[in-house]
């Protein structure tokens, strides 16, 4: 596949957690790189920035945020961009992502990741707003499937349809979470590969790994636990598919060592190796 | 800067509608309110919004979303007032304190670190229990902590060398503390009680005794300075309560000049006075030499 994008391939990393801080400062451990969220590093100085500084001496940092809140219905806040762009001069990351949803309201954020309605009108709305973000950080800019509990009923399309309008529409990039794709298949009773057969792949820049808790009638995206199987399955079909991006471990929850996580991140690199092996082959 | 690319109607609807039920606080059982703000049940209400699902009524999956805003902004509450959350347990932290505190000062700024700001003031005009002083006391250092730990340090004031020279030419210059840099007086020394509640999680205190807290004789306080140091480390330390009333001076910028012009006209016992004169100049590299003063 021809990715759209020159944006390499970082290898595997973890989200940076400050459970693990002791561990990495210690350990020094050799790992491709780590995810922040930016939002965590977004201020003007104290002890969360001299350990952002003590990491980027020694690994590669890429910035993933959690508050853009970008389908809102009030204006695009430049303070938040602002310092968006100036933490990513720090970090020299070489690409931003957030994620494909609303949060805020005049006078209020709901410090979650709330699902838009998949309307054409909303398309055109979220997209115009994601080309000005992309614009304004004069970076790749990626947005993030959801996790998602509710469908609604002016939905016009499926999700995938939606994301990838969004995407194609506004010319930004595509951070594929594929256990949110799991974690809303389920919660919406929709096949994984109709998603991943009907999304401009080569968009991904990178991809995400994270564990979910099964309640029966419904999937939650805790973070909190070991990646599935049925996940690794779908990351193992997307990424041969992208050609190979940047995999990414998220754990926010129930921490495990660092190390035990980093061993989880490198399952990854087993089904990576595996897929060279039957490329070749083939 | 800014863009208006133009808001769809519908789309706001479903927002101004979504925000208004996930934001109402859950009941005990951490169900979602049955009846609407419109006055309507929920049940029916949420199919004009939401479809179902092959195994959730549309109520139920938007009470999922419900849920996790509050049980998000509760854990945020929880780590940012550990001291308070142990008074407390979580279950009456989250009833009596948490709940009321984030229903009337609901979250409108993209960072959670911002989200308890204005927590101890609210303990200070709302919250009217008994224990209403060590509530609030307590409520302060846990914000305290908070604040000194995202605080950026300014340049300090004064370079080795111009210490070595002497501060004369610091005496005309108005300064303030670091942002780093609290203040606080105790009749009885919280900062220990709080080193040895946190040692243990809140369920414990729930059904052990709490730790000794160590009061201070007749009418006297203990003083402290809560402060980032050269390692990034936040500590405390106990102070002179003439320290206190000196560095409290600082609070809204003072010079030095000014300082020593104030205590002279505070302390009238001559012994106190030569004391806190003798002591002036050792406060002062300490204070400078810690970095905790700055520029107004």
């Amino acid at each position: 596949m021809k990715k759209k994008h020159g944006i390499p391939n970082l290898g595997i990393g973890i989200g940076l957690r400050v459970p693990h801080y002791e561990e990495i400062f210690r350990d020094k451990p050799d790992i491709d790189w780590f995810e922040i969220i930016s939002e965590n590093f977004m201020i003007d100085g104290g002890k969360a920035l001299e350990n952002l500084h003590k990491i980027l001496e020694q690994y590669k940092v890429v910035q993933h945020g959690v508050s853009l809140a970008i389908g809102s219905p009030d204006p695009l806040d430049f303070e938040y961009l602002k310092k968006l762009k100036a933490l990513a001069k720090i970090t020299k990351t070489p690409w931003i992502s957030d994620h494909l949803c609303w949060g805020r309201l005049p006078g209020a954020h709901y410090h979650d990741l709330l699902p838009l309605p998949y309307t054409h009108e909303v398309i055109d709305y979220v997209a115009e707003r994601a080309r000005i973000v992309q614009d304004y950080l004069e970076l790749p800019f990626a947005l993030e499937n959801l996790s998602s509990y509710v469908e609604f009923k002016q939905d016009e399309m499926p999700e995938w349809e939606f994301y990838s309008a969004v995407v194609e529409k506004a010319d930004i990039f595509m951070m594929l979470d594929v256990n949110n794709i799991y974690v809303s298949s389920r919660n919406h009773g929709f096949n994984t590969k109709d998603y991943i057969n009907n999304i401009p792949l080569e968009r991904v820049l990178q991809i995400h790994l994270a564990g979910h808790t099964d309640h029966g009638d419904y999937v939650l995206d805790t973070h909190d636990n070991y990646v599935k199987d049925e996940v690794w399955a779908l990351y193992a079909e997307v990424y041969s598919r992208t050609g190979g991006v940047s995999t990414l471990l998220e754990w926010d929850d129930n921490f495990l060592s660092f190390k035990q996580t980093w061993d989880e991140a490198l399952r990854a690199k087993q089904f990576q190796k595996s897929i060279i092996m039957e490329m070749a082959q083939k | 800067m800014k863009f208006d690319v133009k808001v769809p109607l519908e789309l706001k609807k479903a927002q101004t509608w979504f925000g208004s039920i996930i934001s109402r606080p859950i009941d005990v059982n951490s169900n979602m309110a049955p009846i609407s703000p419109s006055g309507r049940p929920m049940e029916q209400e949420a199919c004009d919004f939401i479809n179902p699902s092959p195994t959730l009524r549309p109520a139920q999956r938007v009470q999922l979303y419900n849920q996790q805003y509050w049980w998000r902004l509760l854990k945020t509450m929880q780590d940012a007032y550990p001291t308070v959350t142990r008074l407390f347990g979580y279950y009456d932290f989250n009833e009596s304190l948490a709940v009321p505190f984030l229903v009337k000062y609901c979250p409108n700024h993209w960072s959670l670190n911002n989200l308890g700001d204005r927590f101890p003031q609210w303990v200070k005009e709302d919250y009217t229990q008994d224990n209403h002083e060590l509530v609030y006391n307590a409520a302060c250092i846990d914000c305290g902590y908070n604040t000194s730990f995202f605080a950026p340090d300014e340049p300090p004031l004064a370079s080795p060398q111009q210490l070595e020279e002497g501060l004369e030419s610091l005496f005309e210059v108005p300064l303030t503390f670091q942002k780093h840099i609290s203040l606080y007086q105790f009749p009885y020394h919280l900062f220990q009680f709080r080193d040895q509640f946190l040692l243990q999680e809140p369920e414990y205190w729930v059904d052990n005794d709490f730790p000794v807290l160590q009061h201070a004789e007749g009418q006297q306080k203990y003083s402290f300075v809560l402060f980032r140091d050269a390692l990034n480390q936040i500590i405390y330390k106990q102070i002179d309560t003439i320290e206190y009333d000196l560095l409290k001076r600082f609070e809204n910028g003072e010079t030095l000049n000014g300082l020593c012009e104030w205590l002279e006209k505070q302390v009238t016992d001559e012994t106190i006075l030569t004391e806190a004169m003798s002591n002036l100049h050792i406060w002062l590299q300490r204070w400078i030499g810690f970095c905790w003063l700055k520029r107004n």
